[in-house]
């Protein structure tokens, strides 16, 4: 699993859905996290704040969407290796395929519980640092 | 901190006429109303809600849209009731409420009778909340040893739960009575029933441990049999006893339960989760499995044969390839299946592996093993292989025992029940397992027929 100083970007324009990512990712054991309340304030946080590790992106936002904060994301030399992972609702499961075209580590379904998102964020650890 | 719930409905942005149309049937509860987003913020941050609890969602809060509460609440509590209620036609998307995590909605004033049912059944069950005293079955409870329950034993003539233990220690005057009467049997708390099962399942755990200088090993033997005989004889006292069909189920329950944290303790292995993973349902499916799991690992225990939590984890999974065929369908009634249908019977166990490896469930090669033999028989007749006696692990002939066990033990209409030396005679008959396993098994099995001596206070009542 990731290491627990990681710094993580959680990013959803609903102030719930951000207080419930960071409470589970705390539970995880992770502390170092930072919030966005849409795509394009998440854009200028990741440029503002060193070292951001991850990503946890909700796709359906005003402003810049999670998909397209990934496009952003993945054409910036300084981001495009970020782990990024995004939070779908159900009807855009079908642009999943989008997403990992451009780039996405992996998705989690909303709602979504702690488990499915722990499972999902040590995917892409283990695919990261797989070999 | 979570902080408990005092309360038995939850309320979210309910506007007021809404509130007051449902008042009339909301006065015998204590509810709690959340009127601001910072309420809901702190529900979320804070506020552990029970499962079962029922909450009444609108879309008052200008703030939050009832979707994201929707959302937010199902991601952060298990199995509570999240309803949508509302007077607005405009804001009443039912496909959208679903996908968010509503698990009813209400549109007044049509749906206003609905909604009173629906609160009366939150009523009940604080009723029958208040029967707070479980009886279990003591599992080597010693004097000035710090429980994580209170204990109590039950006083018929007073009609009355008197408490055993102070800040869970049982003091030696009090164990004392306990062995003196006889009583095998004391009450806890419902909402304890949980740190009962860990204990027992630790007692087993450290009886089996060697190097606890407290209690010589012949003692340490003697008790953990004994422990294995009370929870294996659950199994036969729901079939058998003519009393209590509620407390047999009950103590049946805590049978699994302790088991099941056994094998959480001892592999790390949540397995009533993974079963739900892989089938996606619990129920009567999950009923017989846990069955069958629970029955093995006790005869592990009891015989030595394998490690009670490696068969406990076969036993789980050994049919989840049985689909279609229902879970009474057994070695000792198929022969009058329908030809397909018997053919998917025979091809279960291999199905069963397939699955597991299908939704990436890792399995020692044993335990796979296990699932795929459990219905080979010595004699070579067995499926889905027809594999020689020599090549059928002794583990995988415990848990066709165990299998075999289950279905003759359960209740069976306008029967009697079998006697443990009846379904060992019909096992030994029928199954086609070798003599060697057999032997080791029947021992404990007729001794599990001989009760220790339970001078129990008795039915428990309906109210404490």
């Amino acid at each position: 699993m990731f290491d627990s100083s990681i710094k993580i970007l959680v990013v959803d324009d609903m102030m719930t859905m951000r207080k419930l990512v960071k409470k589970s990712l705390m539970q995880m054991g992770y502390s170092n996290i930072e919030e966005a309340a849409d795509g394009q304030l998440g854009w200028v946080k990741l440029q503002e704040t060193a070292d951001v590790g991850l990503v946890v992106s909700d796709w359906n936002m005003p402003n810049c969407s999670g998909l397209e904060l990934l496009k952003r994301v993945r054409s910036d030399n300084r981001f495009k290796e970020l782990p990024f992972v995004l939070l779908t609702a159900e009807s855009e499961v079908a642009q999943v395929r989008e997403a990992m075209a451009a780039g996405v580590d992996n998705y989690v379904l909303k709602p979504f519980t702690f488990e499915s998102l722990k499972e999902k964020l040590e995917q892409v650890y283990k695919k990261r640092h797989a070999a | 901190m979570s902080q408990s719930t005092e309360f038995d409905l939850l309320m979210i942005g309910v506007d007021d006429t809404t509130s007051k149309a449902i008042q009339p049937f909301t006065s015998d509860l204590r509810v709690r109303a959340i009127t601001t987003p910072a309420e809901v913020e702190e529900l979320i941050e804070s506020i552990q809600l029970p499962p079962g609890m029922l909450v009444l969602v609108s879309s008052a809060i200008k703030e939050l849209s009832q979707f994201e509460i929707g959302q937010a609440l199902s991601s952060s509590y298990a199995g509570i009731h999240i309803n949508f209620v509302t007077s607005e036609r405009s804001t009443f998307d039912l496909t959208n409420l679903k996908k968010n995590g509503f698990t009813d909605t209400f549109l007044f004033p049509m749906d206003i009778k609905r909604i009173e049912e629906r609160i009366e059944t939150v009523k009940v069950n604080k009723l029958s909340a208040f029967k707070k005293y479980k009886a279990v079955k003591v599992v080597d409870i010693k004097s000035n040893q710090k429980l994580p329950f209170e204990v109590r034993t039950f006083l018929p003539l007073n009609n009355k739960y008197v408490k055993l233990t102070k800040d869970g220690v049982l003091s030696d005057k009090k164990a004392e009575t306990l062995k003196s009467k006889n009583i095998n049997s004391v009450f806890i708390d419902v909402r304890e029933v949980e740190a009962f099962y860990d204990f027992a399942a630790e007692q087993m755990m450290s009886l089996g441990l060697a190097g606890n200088d407290a209690v010589s090993e012949t003692e340490k033997q003697e008790q953990f049999q004994s422990n294995v005989r009370n929870l294996f004889r659950s199994f036969l006292d729901v079939s058998t006893t003519s009393g209590d069909l509620e407390q047999g189920r009950d103590l049946l329950e805590q049978s699994k339960k302790v088991v099941e944290s056994y094998v959480i303790k001892k592999t790390g292995l949540d397995l009533r989760s993974k079963f739900r993973e892989i089938l996606g349902t619990g129920g009567d499916s999950y009923s017989h499995a846990q069955s069958v799991s629970t029955i093995a690992s006790l005869l592990s225990m009891a015989t030595g044969i394998g490690k009670p939590e490696e068969v406990a984890i076969a036993g789980l999974f050994h049919d989840i390839g049985k689909q279609g065929v229902g879970d009474e369908v057994s070695v000792f009634n198929c022969a009058d299946l329908e030809p397909e249908v018997l053919a998917t019977y025979h091809g279960h166990p291999r199905l069963s592996l397939s699955i597991l490896r299908e939704k990436r469930v890792t399995l020692i090669p044993l335990i796979a093993e296990m699932i795929e033999k459990h219905h080979e028989r010595v004699d070579g007749r067995g499926f889905p292989g027809k594999v020689q006696a020599h090549k059928i692990p002794i583990e995988a002939q415990l848990l066709s025992y165990a299998d075999a066990f289950e279905h003759l033990s359960g209740p069976h209409p306008g029967m009697k029940a079998f006697t443990p030396a009846e379904i060992h005679a019909k096992i030994s008959a029928e199954v086609g397992i070798s003599i060697e396993v057999l032997s080791r098994i029947e021992k404990f099995v007729i001794s599990v027929a001989a009760p220790e001596g339970d001078q129990g206070p008795g039915k428990a009542p309906s109210a404490g």
